[in-house]
């Protein structure tokens, strides 16, 4: 299916449509925080702390209202953005390079590569995917200086085993079509034909894995905040800001409430359009 | 029914609205308060350990000393010695201490209380092989030399050097009086139960989840009000304000600022402030030492440190902490000796303009300082990075660098890697000034690496005012100590914490000085 | 089929072999859990003392085969934390976990049941908008969210329930609710695609040809087909459901495995790190080999793949 054929299948599904808006949303926020909004995300106001939205009896200075610094919510969030979506794609290109790897080795290869990864992957399937992230921490955030670089390893090494697990099954798949074989019978050079021939061929069900992970690495961020073990200020991510405002639930709604639906709203995207991506591209997929 | 069709969804709708509506009429709300003489109490951690001296933490030692009573102990709300399990005692000479112990008391499993019992409990500590390994509060108890029994109701102390904290320490965390014969028995099983002989016997311990602890009928004292206690373990925050305002809690402690209204605006629920031991500080790195002997960075000028204690502006941080705190110069907060009007409840020298001065006399030329937190304390986070900016507006480059508890006492406290500035919260269990003055004495500089004349003048007054008998002399002589310190800004105290429990109404119960959670004297209505 | 059961037994093996490894790997290189072992006033010649007495201070290699050779010999070492052996620390946990777990299981399958069902027999009608919309919202929304969200309205301004702690069948409802209905959402997704699949098979035409009701067909036939391919995937979805649990349970104050984990993690306290891992990783192992036997039970053929 080509690119054009792609595109004209998402204007016609309203599923695909919502999710692409919302990802390309995110997206343009993020990438436009500096633009979009004047006011520096870091900045106290302390006259003007835990200040409401504008409809809530605030006004347009603090459009969102203001933290418990009397910081701008709505700047904060814009911000946020960018490092939530770039925690997520790049914690996502981390798994998927090394799920993706694995899997191609383990599909392809077979025999004792196979057992050995195969065993690795089940050992890492059994092992729930916060619970490594927080080993994953134990070990690397002390040296970690960057901790935004330190959760995109944390979130990427715990997620390959998708990846990998999917990979390596469609692989084993692709390697008995009749013209992969062909290939391997001209004697080919392994390397090329699994790039050459055999990723394409499992694509398809990569792309829609990415885009559902992102949305898992999105919401596993916010986990981690959570549990106090997320990103550190002054960096800010929607997670932090979820984290850091449940405590004013009941009293400041605003805190956490803005970015739990910016949360829900990029997650939700990602899924629609994850969905519909496997609809279109791999009805057959289970994920 | 056949095929699917309109009229089938249409009655699955209105069986749905029925479901739903049937949910939204509960006959009545979920009753959910304690019942009878008994009362919940909700903490945000148990103990690890139910034996007094393996566990410190703070929540740990209000569980402890419900169970086990002190030969001394502070009277929670005027904080002077009373007498518990020893009915007297008299400072004999410098190092001596005789006692008169409290007859006819017996423990929970019905051992006798008596001098064996003092000897067994503290030998066992301070004798022990295996030192803080195999207990956390060893250190605390060194200072006892030896105890004599002079009869089964009169035992000495002889301390190893004369100690003027002696009352202090006798009554610090741990002090609870073990029963000796059933404890023998248990360090030969592993099997550890608290027996004490305190105002409440314990019943149960569910780890992590709660422990249950009855009135002790017998208590010297008469027997409390209140019949059963139940320790809930309750991390999350607003899971623990949300306990109290259903009634399925009594007592919560750590109550936010921001939950303050709606507890008291619930009706039967009542938020109390108290002022905890803890001062919260900004603390130096002043040179190399043998833990960071390549350390050099600006903080090593005095003038650096003293501009920095210029553009600290306490009274913003008050504010930014909501009111949560009584600005200090000093860790010696009241009712500690030493204590002093000119350091404490004292705003400090806010003077950006001189610290701007101090800078360029120094010569300083943004060179970066590191500054290490963690988010231990409530607002922490938030404090540091006002700090940063209050830096920052002055001149200086500051590199903060916020890390989780972990990480921090792994990374920076314990390795000594603090470099020139770190924010930290300690207390002072004991209210005796030795311990908060313990890291300036010459062989404990590990993190602040001070040094010169000053330093040794410091070094010499400790040393002199840990063993001084006379009282006012080492008043004296802590107070000069606060002065040296702060006109070489060695550590920068900010502010003493303000906490906050939550009661529920038919509870009489208020949080004492320092906020212990003793139930010995607590009521229902 | 029992050597089917000895042989996936078997090979259960490595992959636990392998998690000691890694365990110790991940765990022992991060950091000296000395810190917490100490006073704040400890000088360091007394942390040096504390080291060795916990033998911190020897080479990892050495650490590690001391460790396996206990643990193969059945102890897990004691929890410094605890100062008590650490597997029954862990096991004693094992119920509250469980128990959270079955009753997460439970609730989202009484949801996601008639859910699926219905939402494939009325396809595109409004109560599969309505099942698609809040299954895919539940997945796009952390589970903490969902917990804090369910205490501050159910427990706190309706008072139907209690709000944490695990003292009786009420207090289990929040917290299986909130673990419960995000598990439900995948269950309802894959019961409504596979039965959507099992519907337009052939069988179904021929089996109502022969004048089988049609809630027969669907219930008997595709329901049970379907019934198939979501035990597999609650095989899969059994480590979710720990990981989740791991947040739900420090969120309404569960005494389970998953808050000592999280306590664990964050001071240091590896040998019980290890045995709560551990004993995770077996209880995913031991759900999918039930899986694994059932699937095998079900359908002859794939035993001698």
């Amino acid at each position: 299916m080509n690119a054009g054929k792609v595109l004209r299948s998402l204007l016609r599904s309203p599923v695909g449509l919502i999710g692409a808006l919302l990802v390309v949303g995110a997206f343009v926020s993020a990438l436009g925080a500096g633009w979009f909004s004047a006011i520096d995300p870091t900045q106290f106001h302390l006259r003007n702390r835990l200040a409401p939205p504008v409809w809530a009896g605030g006004t347009w200075e603090f459009p969102l209202g203001t933290d418990q610094l009397g910081r701008d919510i709505a700047s904060r969030l814009m911000h946020g953005a960018r490092v939530s979506l770039m925690v997520g794609v790049f914690g996502v290109a981390v798994s998927t390079l090394i799920g993706v790897t694995i899997g191609l080795l383990a599909g392809y290869y077979r025999g004792w590569v196979d057992a050995v990864l195969s065993r690795l992957i089940d050992t890492f399937m059994a092992i729930p995917f916060i619970v490594l992230a927080l080993a994953v921490i134990a070990v690397i955030g002390p040296q970690g200086g960057d901790n935004i670089t330190l959760l995109v390893i944390v979130l990427g090494v715990s997620g390959w085993i998708d990846f990998a697990r999917v990979v390596r099954g469609e692989t084993l798949g692709v390697v008995e079509l009749e013209y992969v074989e062909a290939v391997r019978a001209l004697g080919q050079n392994r390397f090329w034909i699994l790039v050459r021939h055999v990723l394409p061929n499992v694509s398809a069900s990569i792309i829609v894995l990415v885009t559902l992970n992102v949305a898992s690495v999105i919401i596993a961020e916010s986990s981690l905040s959570f549990l106090g073990l997320g990103v550190q200020p002054p960096t800010v991510t929607w997670g932090l800001m979820l984290a850091d405002g449940r405590d004013h639930l009941a009293t400041s709604w605003w805190l956490a409430t803005f970015p739990g639906i910016a949360i829900t709203l990029t997650t939700l995207g990602m899924i629609l359009l994850g969905d519909w991506l496997r609809d279109v591209l791999d009805p057959r997929m289970m994920t | 029914m056949t095929e699917p069709t309109n009229r089938t969804l249409r009655r699955l709708l209105i069986l749905l609205v029925l479901l739903l509506a049937a949910l939204a009429l509960p006959a009545t709300a979920f009753a959910q308060t304690t019942p009878g003489s008994q009362i919940t109490i909700a903490i945000g951690e148990l103990p690890t350990s139910l034996d007094p001296p393996r566990d410190w933490a703070i929540a740990s030692t209000w569980v402890h000393m419900n169970v086990f009573d002190c030969l001394i102990w502070r009277d929670r709300d005027t904080m002077e010695f009373t007498p518990f399990l020893a009915t007297s005692w008299e400072n004999v000479d410098d190092r001596t201490w005789r006692m008169e112990l409290r007859e006819g008391v017996t423990f929970h499993n019905g051992e006798p209380f008596d001098a064996e019992a003092v000897v067994w409990t503290y030998e066992r500590i301070y004798t022990a092989p295996g030192g803080q390994a195999d207990f956390i509060t060893f250190n605390q108890w060194t200072f006892i030399e030896e105890i004599n029994v002079l009869g089964p109701y009169e035992v000495e102390f002889v301390t190893r050097t004369p100690d003027p904290a002696f009352l202090s320490r006798i009554a610090g965390t741990g002090c609870g009086i073990q029963a000796p014969v059933a404890g023998r028995e248990m360090a030969e099983s592993g099997n550890y139960t608290p027996i004490g002989t305190g105002p409440y016997t314990f019943v149960s311990y569910a780890r992590d989840d709660n422990l249950v602890m009855e009135a002790n009928p017998d208590w010297f004292f008469g027997a409390p009000e209140i019949e059963r206690v139940t320790w809930r373990s309750v991390p999350e925050v607003s899971t623990r304000v949300a306990s109290l305002l259903t009634g399925a809690a009594d007592l919560i402690s750590g109550v936010p600022f921001q939950d303050w209204d709606r507890i008291n605006a619930n009706d039967g629920t009542t938020v109390t402030e108290f002022l905890t031991t803890q001062v919260m500080m900004l603390a130096m790195r002043s040179g190399a030492n043998e833990q960071f002997p390549d350390y050099s960075g600006p903080t090593e000028d005095v003038r650096i440190r003293q501009a920095i204690a210029h553009a600290i502006d306490r009274e913003t941080i008050i504010d930014v902490i909501d009111g949560l705190g009584v600005p200090t110069l000093s860790r010696m907060t009241p009712p500690t000796l030493g204590w002093s009007p000119e350091y404490y409840d004292t705003y400090g020298d806010y003077d950006p303009e001189r610290a701007m001065e101090l800078l360029a006399e120094a010569g300083y030329d943004g060179e970066e300082l590191t500054f290490h937190t963690s988010a231990t304390w409530i607002n922490q986070r938030a404090l540091a990075e006002v700090i940063t900016a209050m830096l920052q507006a002055v001149g200086l480059n500051v590199n903060l660098q916020i890390m989780d508890t972990t990480t921090f006492r792994e990374q920076i406290y314990f390795p000594y890697q603090n470099q020139e500035l770190y924010l930290d919260a300690l207390g002072n269990s004991f209210f005796d000034p030795w311990i908060v003055v313990l890291s300036e004495r010459s062989d404990r500089r590990e993190r602040s690496g001070w040094s010169g004349p000053v330093a040794d003048e410091v070094d010499a007054l400790i040393r002199a005012a840990a063993v001084n008998m006379d009282l006012e002399e080492r008043e004296a002589q802590y107070q000069e100590i606060q002065r040296l310190m702060l006109q070489e800004a060695v550590t920068l105290p900010l502010y003493q914490m303000i906490d906050a429990v939550g009661t529920s109404d038919r509870l009489n119960w208020s949080p004492p000085q320092d906020g212990f959670f003793w139930m010995g004297n607590a009521t229902l209505d | 089929m029992l050597t089917f059961i000895v042989m996936r037994t078997l090979q259960m093996v490595p992959p636990l072999f392998g998690l000691t490894i890694i365990l110790f790997v991940l765990l022992r290189i991060g950091g000296d859990p000395v810190a917490h072992l100490v006073h704040p006033d400890a000088t360091p010649a007394e942390i040096q003392q504390v080291r060795e007495a916990y033998g911190f201070d020897r080479p990892w290699v050495e650490q590690y085969f001391r460790q396996l050779t206990l643990i193969v010999t059945g102890d897990f070492g004691d929890s410094y934390r605890y100062r008590a052996p650490a597997m029954p620390l862990v096991l004693e946990r094992l119920p509250a976990t469980l128990e959270l777990a079955l009753a997460s299981i439970a609730i989202a399958l009484v949801i996601a049941i008639p859910a699926g069902i219905l939402s494939a027999v009325y396809q595109n009608s409004w109560l599969d908008v309505l099942v698609t919309v809040t299954s895919t919202l539940g997945r796009a929304m952390p589970n903490f969210w969902i917990g804090i969200m369910l205490i501050l309205v159910v427990a706190v301004q309706l008072r139907w329930l209690p709000v944490a702690g695990r003292d009786g069948l009420a207090h289990l409802i929040l917290p299986a609710i909130t673990l419960g209905t995000s598990l439900a959402t995948t269950i309802a997704r894959l019961l409504r695609s596979s039965l959507l699949e099992i519907m337009r098979r052939e069988f179904m035409t021929t089996a109502r040809a022969k004048g089988l009701r049609y809630w027969t067909v669907v219930l008997r036939h595709g329901l049970r087909n379907a019934l198939v391919a979501s035990v597999t995937v609650l095989g899969l979805q059994v480590a979710w459901l720990l990981g989740g649990s791991v947040i739900v349970e420090e969120v309404f104050a569960w005494p389970g495995i998953g808050r000592l984990m999280v306590r664990s993690v964050l001071l240091r306290d590896l040998t019980l790190v290890q045995a709560g891992v551990l004993v995770f990783a077996l209880i995913v192992m031991v759900a999918n080999l039930l899986v694994d036997v059932t699937y095998a039970f079900i359908n002859p053929r794939i035993r001698f793949s």
